[in-house]
């Protein structure tokens, strides 16, 4: 779930642009909406009603009945769900998993520039899990068979998306905790039927716990996408070294130790 | 003139540790110092392994992070950090001994001599502080606690001494 590709010289970049870990979403929210412009005539509108319907359900609905919610503005806007589809050919339904998959990629990338700069980067990780639960969620939709599965995992989706959307209203100066929690359900709702490792519901756990276990999964993203230490995936998880490699070995993530090959390992030239 | 000096990062120690190998750098001395920062020894390594001491065969240091100057601060943790202000600080050839690739690239990046923990283990067995016996005994462990490549975990299984 956790995709590595680490490995770029960091070291003459500038840090004030990775500073608000919040900056890269204003403007990839803008070319989703663009994209809700060729399709709805008052697109804003019916993206704050139905944020405000989907965020009104609790959690165990949320993340799994969302998408009845999103069917029903259809509806009432189309007469149809048919109807709605029909205009669809327009807008070139069959690139929009492509087109997201890029837009959540290009969020985990930028989001992910903070570690570099910052100490203590809570809020980038945070984010970074969410940016990839959504990621996630693009390839599970291609993998899932049955239409009920799909109708779950565009739920998670829409779930975290709305919340995306209300922060980007509210413009917090920190990230809220709705959005780790919201993390926290969108990572148990979509791994409870996949092969990969399973999160726990996070229904009766402290918001101290849950927000452990998201940074936990952000710092696994960071040291998979990025080319940092071990030593410092570890302290972003705010773990022992072991206690990460551990953590890496679950998403089967091998640490990056070398030399690479024989030849590398005798050239530091070193002898006695 | 100062004595050579050796730092040694957490993921080296941690591995001889592992390996039962622990004492080998104390072969070392006099002809070398082995430093440990004291972040690397205090946060990261002793609390999480049975050891109650400092080794007699390493000094413990403090390193003033303060002293390091880079943008990217965050590409490495503070105990990697201080092991780049120790060796920073050192008078004489300091060298960072890590099996980590990015303290590696950080260290070489910063001009200072890096040496692949793996390389200061196979150095140590061939000039005798490391036994035969011992390192047939921790060579498989080793091995897979740095897990490196096949062929490269042969040549170091096929040491000759």
């Amino acid at each position: 779930m956790a995709n590595a590709q680490p490995g770029r010289d960091v070291s003459q970049r500038g840090p004030a642009e990775y500073l608000d870990p919040l900056a890269p979403l204003s403007s990839q929210f803008q070319q989703i909406k663009s994209m809700l412009e060729f399709v709805f005539d008052d697109h804003e509108e019916l993206l704050q009603d139905l944020t405000d319907d989907i965020l009104a359900l609790p959690p165990e609905e949320r993340f799994t009945m969302s998408h009845e919610v999103l069917r029903e503005h259809v509806e009432d806007q189309f007469g149809s769900t048919d109807a709605f589809t029909a205009i669809l050919p327009e807008s070139n339904p069959a690139k929009l998993p492509a087109f997201l998959e890029q837009v959540f990629d290009t969020l985990l990338t930028d989001v992910l520039e903070g570690v570099f700069f910052h100490r203590n980067p809570q809020d980038h990780l945070a984010l970074a899990a969410l940016f990839q639960t959504l990621e996630y969620s693009i390839r599970r939709l291609d993998e899932v068979e049955d239409q009920e599965a799909k109708n779950r995992v565009a739920s998670s989706m829409l779930a975290i998306l709305s919340r995306l959307q209300h922060i980007l209203a509210d413009s917090p100066e920190s990230l809220p905790a709705e959005a780790i929690w919201d993390t926290a359900y969108g990572l148990h709702y979509l791994t409870t039927e996949d092969s990969g490792p399973d999160f726990p519901n996070p229904v009766g756990t402290s918001f101290d716990e849950v927000k452990e276990h998201v940074i936990g999964f952000g710092a696994v993203i960071a040291y998979a996408r990025l080319d940092i230490s071990l030593s410092r995936g570890a302290e972003l998880a705010g773990v022992s070294s072991e206690e990460f490699r551990a953590n890496l070995d679950r998403y089967d993530i091998e640490p990056r130790f070398g030399p690479n090959s024989v030849a590398e390992l005798y050239e530091d030239g070193i002898d006695e | 003139m100062s004595k050579p000096a050796l730092v040694l990062d957490n993921s080296i120690l941690s591995a001889l540790f592992a390996s039962g190998w622990f004492d080998a750098p104390s072969f070392y001395r006099p002809d070398r110092l082995v430093l440990i920062s004291d972040r690397v020894w205090n946060r990261e390594f002793s609390p999480y392994h049975e050891i109650e001491s400092e080794p007699a065969w390493a000094t413990v240091q403090e390193a003033d992070l303060e002293s390091v100057q880079t943008q990217a601060l965050g590409q490495l943790s503070k105990p990697d950090w201080s092991c780049i202000a120790l060796a920073e600080g050192a008078k004489g050839d300091t060298t960072v001994v890590t099996n980590d690739k990015a303290l590696r690239e950080v260290a070489i990046r910063r001009n200072l001599d890096a040496e692949w923990g793996t390389h200061f283990v196979i150095r140590t067995f061939t000039a005798c502080g490391i036994t035969i016996s011992e390192f047939e005994e921790g060579v498989g462990t080793y091995l897979s606690d740095v897990t490196l490549p096949t062929e490269v975990a042969d040549a170091v299984r096929h040491t000759d001494k």
